[in-house]
């Protein structure tokens, strides 16, 4: 997985570049947490299906704003 | 800008006689918390609690002087003064001894890794945006409906009376009003701006006090993000520019369920207790909600207390103690409305005491009803059309609906199903009472620790995931700090002085208009009849027209009119009208019967002084007219014959 992430990167340099100073500039990356996590991930349908329900309710509620807007 | 300074002098003047005097009581209490942010948000919140509870027993003996106010909050605040002083000094002082002694290296205060700066930062960012943009807008004049009608009102004719009158003609006079008794420290010491300056200040502390809740749950780091979840909720930030009692009555909650958290949770000091129960009779001393939210949290104990049979006993006693204390401080509230309207709680449940009461739990106020699938679809509702629950300036914003789901996929954390519990109870007394957005915010500080705790969880997501939800929560949060950004565009002027508050109101006040006239003809001890509620710019004594009626009917009498009114004391009319299709409905009973005596007396009983069109901001249009009930002297000199 690490080397499938390694070659997408090497692929996309500026979308690795920015994923990995995202991560930096809100601590994903720091060592504790990082070993805490891949210790113990998230089932991947369960973080797809948060990330998913995450993205629904922000689209929503702009979706709903900007109907209160116009 | 000087007026602007002047309230916020006011202001300032306030919160540091609330330290001054609550600080002692903080020190006294002997918690053994004593770091600066829990010393200041304790000490304020008891201090507020102080004096707002002696304010109420001067009023209740008839001393409600502004001279006794200035005086003591003067004396007050230079205590807070000493205070600060000697706390510096004593900080130094420590400092000094630290410097010689060789100190081990601090301990982390939460096993969970501490956010990083960036993100810290960019919240305090957001934060002061947010609050500076909001400060803006509290420094405009009040407009708000329910802050003119009574939040203000009353203060203002309890602070023209020296007492705390009765007003039969007032509803909201015999409800629990002790954020009232800030607003009327503040318009004793200078106006409705300083009121409004006070719930700016009360949301700021809601925030702190979501910090103090969420510390021992989260840690102390990562406190920082619920207290600016709860700072960024769009309806917060909206709320802290009007003088209403919503953020007022969620800081008392709050304050009240984090002290009880210590005592009860964390078995620390059963001193605790006694800060619980000021900080619960408070909030029953604010608002009648507050009765929902003790069910609630009460009713989550006591399941509680079946799982931990072991702590039932000190449990037993803190609940006593809490129970007692709480009914001290905000039982003569409710013994007022007792004596006056025959229900401690009127108009609520008047049913229940006068079978001819019209109900006040009514359907129009439950958008959704009554049913199940109505409480499952609540939060997505609330969150995408607050407009159908009480207006959209009062909105919750979306982070709760977002992260609070997520707590399915995180790691138990001890306290989150506690806080939860008492949310779950909350809502559904919500759902079936009163389904306003606005009364949820006693549960915001309660959603934001276990929010937190599902945003430090989204780092267990895959590295994706992980980015696209801290991506739109970060968007998220500088919404919330973009949105009185947007509402202080029509305030900054004002707040800096480059329009004049005069200037301001007759733009925005639809009722300015007519109160600057009435002022000029009109003393204290004149009576103004009324079809609009706000009556806070008059300086005469207004009377609400649709509770006049309900309680005299005077449209049914058959009598004259005129004579009526001026039998019961009125000098002035004010008729109010809508014009458009938006807006407030006014009930036309005495348009209806003016119009009617104008059209067969002509001017002899009621003349017609100003009349006037105004268009609010919100685009609703409406028609004012002031008349003045001509003096019976002046209607005979007028119908004598001329020879």
């Amino acid at each position: 997985m690490v080397a499938a992430q390694r070659e997408s990167t090497a692929k996309s340099p500026a979308l690795g570049k920015a994923r990995r100073q995202l991560a930096t500039m809100f601590g994903f990356d720091r060592p504790s947490d990082a070993s805490a996590a891949r210790a113990e991930r998230i089932a991947p349908w369960r973080a797809t299906l948060f990330t998913a329900w995450c993205l629904v309710v922000c689209a929503a509620y702009a979706w709903s704003l900007f109907r209160a807007f116009n | 800008m000087i007026a602007s300074l002047v309230s916020l002098l006011a202001a300032a003047a306030i919160l540091l006689a609330a330290f001054g005097l609550g600080r002692p009581i903080w020190r006294g209490l002997r918690t053994g918390h004593d770091d600066p942010l829990e010393t200041t948000v304790w000490s304020v919140g008891l201090g507020l609690v102080a004096f707002g509870t002696l304010w109420t027993l001067l009023g209740v003996a008839g001393l409600l002087y502004r001279e006794l106010i200035a005086v003591l909050t003067v004396a007050a605040a230079f205590w807070a003064l000493g205070e600060w002083l000697q706390a510096s000094m004593q900080r130094s002082a420590d400092r000094r001894l630290a410097r010689r002694t060789p100190t081990k290296p601090e301990e982390p205060t939460s096993r969970i890794a501490a956010p990083s700066e960036n993100l810290l930062k960019l919240l305090a960012a957001c934060c002061f945006v947010a609050l500076l943009a909001s400060l803006t807008s509290a420094l405009a004049p009040p407009t708000a409906g329910d802050a003119l009608c009574y939040h203000l009102e009353l203060p203002k004719r309890f602070l023209a009376e020296h007492r705390l009158a009765f007003l039969p003609d007032h509803e909201n006079s015999t409800f629990p009003l002790l954020v009232e008794m800030w607003y009327l420290w503040a318009l004793a010491l200078d106006g409705g701006v300083a009121a409004q300056l006070i719930h700016w200040a009360l949301g700021a502390w809601l925030a702190l006090s979501a910090v103090v809740l969420a510390r021992p749950i989260i840690g102390r780091d990562w406190a920082w993000l619920a207290g600016a979840i709860v700072l960024l909720t769009p309806g917060v930030t909206n709320q802290m520019t009007a003088p209403l009692n919503d953020v007022g009555l969620a800081t008392m909650t709050t304050l009240a369920v984090a002290a009880w958290w210590r005592a009860a949770i964390d078995d620390e000091s059963p001193r605790w207790y006694l800060i619980a129960g000021l900080f619960l009779g408070a909030a029953l001393g604010t608002k009648y909600l507050a009765l929902l939210f003790t069910a609630a949290w009460f009713g989550t104990w006591i399941v509680l207390a079946f799982h931990q049979r072991e702590r039932l006993t000190p449990w037993l006693r803190g609940a006593a103690t809490m129970l007692v204390l709480a009914a001290t401080l905000a039982g003569p509230w409710y013994a007022r409305a007792a004596w006056h309207r025959g229900n401690p709680v009127y108009p609520f449940f008047q049913s229940f005491v006068d079978d001819g009461a019209t109900a006040t739990i009514r359907e129009s106020k439950l958008a959704l009803g009554r049913t199940p699938w109505g409480l499952a679809a609540a939060p997505w509702a609330v969150t995408m059309s607050p407009d159908r629950f009480g207006g959209r300036g009062h909105q919750l914003g979306c982070a709760f609906l977002a992260l609070l789901p997520g707590v399915l996929l995180a790691r138990r954390l001890r306290g989150v199903r506690i806080l939860l519990g008492i949310s779950a109870a909350y809502v559904l007394g919500w759902f079936l009472l009163r389904q306003n957005v606005r009364f949820l915010y006693p549960l915001l500080p309660l959603w934001a620790a276990p929010c937190a705790w599902v945003w430090i969880e989204s780092r267990r997501l895959p590295r994706l995931h992980s980015s696209l939800v801290t991506l739109s929560l970060l968007g998220v949060v500088a919404l919330g700090a973009l949105w009185p950004v947007y509402r202080a565009r029509n305030h900054w002027a004002v707040a800096l002085g480059m329009e004049s508050r005069v200037r301001y109101l007759q733009r925005t006040e639809p009722s300015y208009p007519a109160a600057l006239l009435a002022n000029l003809l009109a003393d204290e001890e004149t009576q103004i009849l009324s079809q609009d509620n706000r009556g806070f710019y008059f300086a005469a004594n207004v009377t609400q027209e649709s509770l006049y009626r309900r309680r005299t009917g005077y449209n049914q009498s058959g009598r004259d009119l005129a004579t009526t009114l001026r039998n019961d004391g009125f000098q002035y009319l004010l008729l109010a009208e809508s014009t458009g299709d938006d807006g407030i409905e006014f009930d036309g009973t005495l348009s209806r019967l003016v119009d009617r005596q104008l059209r067969t007396d002509g001017e002899a009983n009621f003349r017609q002084l100003a009349e006037y069109n105004f268009q609010d901001t919100d685009g609703a249009a409406r028609h004012y007219r002031l008349l003045r009930i001509e003096p019976i002297t002046m209607t005979a000199t007028r119908n004598r014959p001329l020879h």
